[in-house]
């Protein structure tokens, strides 16, 4: 425990040094802060684009609160994504190669509180960014389009936080096999393809990852929220993921230093 | 462009700059060895790249090890 903790605490230090703690939450607070604005002033901006005509962008319909939320919680999902999965494809790799991982691993620190403190550290990065960018763009909504039901936005909220643990997880797991850019390209795969298969038939992946999603967007339309499945998939694939990069870590021993 | 809340706007633009003052230290206090590419282009990157400039300087402009 006091291990995990000592090594959880220079991760932290390593993020502020890399200033990943900054620039990540601006990014996502960015993000977040900006989906409002600009649908609240969509009819200006395609007013001065200057190809429709005045009528059409008048009756232009103003977009419901819930509409852009989901926006926003879609638009995380794919920039946001990609800057996590960029920002952390190098987290096992790097020090392996670094040379790093070799200095912290021969003071006899077990590979499972090395996988771990890496694990928890990614996730508060995570967490405070998404908190950060959700509530930004949940006071824009408010304040522009209306009152959001702050059940249903948290909730959609915390199935998002889980469905981007799990792609953490997955970074984490390949970035211990691979080295950086490769651990991200597949893992930005296996996402999409999730993504990807659950809305192509979504009666046969009622389990998957995926599913959070969809069912976060369906929230807010009013739908209660059923895939229980998914919940429990996702939570077992995040432990899987945890468990084999500490299986994998201590399979490879230290690679001679270049 | 009458008609549009600056205050509104606002936050955008000052995100922006944190996130490009950001950038513009870290540039500054790297080695020139440990960034992809010569220093003055990612200073015109992140000043006009607005918030993808500092994003792709963050991702892939650094070598991390």
């Amino acid at each position: 425990m006091k291990m995990t903790w000592l090594m959880y605490r220079k991760e932290m230090l390593e993020m502020v040094r890399s200033y990943k703690l900054l620039w990540i939450p601006v990014v996502f607070l960015l993000l977040g802060v900006m989906q409002p604005i600009v649908y609240f002033y969509l009819p200006n901006i395609l007013a001065a684009s200057g190809d429709l005509s005045a009528e059409l962008v008048q009756n232009l319909p103003v977009p419901l609160p819930s509409e852009v939320m989901v926006n926003t919680l879609s638009q995380f999902s794919t920039i946001g994504l990609l800057v996590l999965v960029i920002a952390g494809m190098n987290i096992v790799s790097g020090e392996r190669y670094s040379g790093t991982a070799a200095l912290v691993l021969v003071r006899s620190v077990p590979s499972q509180y090395f996988i771990i403190s890496k694990w928890l550290g990614q996730l508060t990065l995570l967490v405070i960014s998404f908190t950060l960018g959700y509530s930004g763009a949940w006071y824009y909504t408010v304040q522009l389009m209306g009152p959001v039901h702050w059940q249903d936005g948290l909730a959609a909220g915390a199935l998002y936080l889980l469905w981007f643990a799990f792609a953490q997880s997955l970074i984490l797991l390949f970035s211990t096999l691979l080295r950086g850019s490769a651990a991200a390209v597949i893992s930005l795969l296996i996402m999409a393809a999730l993504s990807l298969s659950n809305s192509l038939v979504p009666s046969w992946f009622s389990w998957s990852p995926a599913r959070l999603l969809s069912d976060a967007a369906a929230i807010f339309a009013g739908i209660d929220f059923s895939a229980v499945a998914a919940l429990i998939v996702t939570t077992l694939g995040c432990l899987l993921c945890l468990a084999a990069s500490t299986v994998l870590l201590r399979g490879q021993g230290i690679p001679d230093q270049p | 462009m009458e008609g549009i809340k600056w205050g509104l706007i606002a936050p955008i633009i000052v995100l922006q700059l944190i996130l490009a003052v950001i950038g513009l230290i870290s540039l500054a206090k790297a080695e020139s060895n440990s960034i992809r590419g010569p220093k003055w282009l990612w200073v015109i990157i992140i000043l006009f790249g607005n918030i993808l400039g500092s994003i792709v300087y963050f991702t892939i402009g650094r070598k991390e090890y």
